[in-house]
């Protein structure tokens, strides 16, 4: 388990996902789409940015910093009603539950990403406006060609 | 005593409050239904209806596989395995990367609490899910590395025995005692063995004090798969031979 002191640290480092190619998403389940980028810290290798899409569903998308294994932020994205709801033991500053279609997941030692809350900003924003905020938050300098997921459509079940 | 009945009454209308089924704004004949479970995160738990006919189609359209897809790709088949097991008693289909359940409007309730509680023990078993990996390895380019912490004038202690956490004595390959730094080499087109024991070594050295964790790649041949470098990041920094002029010098 990470302490509150080294994903603080790691948040405020400069990173760099490194690479001049174009994004490529693939598929690792037909549902989903996945794209993992390694993550850089002084030419060290210390993490992965990970997103995540739902092309079934309109504006499912995840964008996730993982840190030596362990995940230290995300951002949600959802259309429709949604509901999150942080953990009882929640330090000051989270609201009990967040209804907010786009919300952030930040690291709190002891509970993990569980804590949550909303980022109204972002509510219509696309999803290369949404990543650009999220390397933004985690200083991520994202160095590949950035190619926004397949489009939504809806999938036939017959 | 409180009478049985006030307390279903406050239990129902908190329920009634968790749930919501709305159409979806994308398409007008898919019914989103948010439930009254939620993931381990904490994101309250989304299943879909559609409607074909007189036949209602329950589905999580995959949502219940993202914990499992953030988990290393190697681990993906022995977690997906896991899905259908926890499944099948619930009647729920895992097809095409998704839930399914089955229904009549008489029955859709009961379909909609077993897909979401297949969805909710997916996500907790994605959460809970630890790869066991242990094994023995070897370094092939050691000496090449001594040598050139050597020539930057880096002190160099080689096999230094150091206590992990669990009380079992580890090796450090390469120990920089002014760094408190351990280097564990992995030889060009690392194999599983190498990258094992030093994902093992390493787990238990990081608890044991404050020491700095290099995992040193010789990448002059080729690249480390991607997923064994990803079991390295876990537990250490990785640094690649071939950009050592960038990483050397914090160890100076």
């Amino acid at each position: 388990v990470l302490s509150q002191a080294e994903v603080d640290d790691f948040m405020a480092a400069a990173k760099v996902v490194p690479g001049s190619h174009v994004m490529a998403w693939h598929q690792p389940v037909p549902s989903r789409s996945l794209w993992r980028g390694a993550v850089e810290v002084e030419a060290a290798r210390v993490g992965e940015v990970i997103l995540i899409t739902n092309p079934a569903i309109a504006r499912a998308w995840h964008f996730k910093l993982d840190y030596r294994g362990e995940e230290v932020y995300r951002i949600d994205c959802r259309s429709g009603r949604i509901r999150h709801t942080n953990p009882a033991n929640r330090p000051n500053g989270f609201d009990p539950k967040v209804l907010d279609g786009v919300h952030e997941h930040v690291y709190v030692e002891t509970l993990g990403c569980d804590c949550a809350r909303g980022m109204p900003r972002l509510a219509t924003s696309d999803h290369a406006a949404i990543f650009n905020e999220f390397c933004t938050r985690t200083h991520v300098l994202f160095q590949p060609t950035y190619r926004p997921p397949q489009a939504f459509h809806q999938l036939s079940m017959l | 005593l409180t009478d049985p009945s006030e307390i279903h009454e406050r239990l129902r209308d908190f329920l009634s409050a968790e749930i919501a089924c709305e159409f979806t704004p994308e398409v007008e004949s898919r019914v989103g239904c948010l439930m009254p479970l939620d993931y381990p995160s904490g994101d309250g738990i989304t299943v879909w209806v559609e409607q074909y006919g007189d036949r209602l189609v329950v589905t999580d359209y995959g949502e219940s596989l993202t914990d499992l897809l953030g988990h290393a790709p190697q681990d993906h088949k022995a977690m997906l395995d896991q899905v259908t097991e926890i499944c099948a008693p619930l009647g729920v289909q895992f097809r095409d990367g998704r839930l399914e359940a089955e229904s009549t409007l008489d029955g859709i309730a009961d379909a909609l609490w077993r897909a979401t509680n297949a969805a909710s023990r997916i996500a907790q078993a994605s959460d809970a899910f630890q790869p066991k990996r242990r094994k023995r390895t070897e370094s092939q380019f050691v000496a090449e590395v001594e040598g050139t912490f050597r020539q930057r004038k880096i002190a160099v202690e080689r096999e230094r025995r150091i206590e992990g956490q669990s009380g079992h004595p580890h090796r450090a390959t390469i120990f920089l005692p002014q760094r408190e730094a351990i280097v564990e080499p992995i030889g060009p087109m690392g194999n599983w063995n190498q990258i094992s024991s030093v994902y093992t070594k390493f787990g238990d050295l990081s608890h044991a004090n404050g020491f700095k964790l290099y995992s040193l790649v010789d990448d002059r041949d080729g690249h480390l798969e991607y997923d064994l470098a990803n079991m390295l990041v876990q537990v250490s920094s990785v640094v690649q031979w071939s950009r050592r002029e960038q990483w050397l010098p914090q160890l100076a």
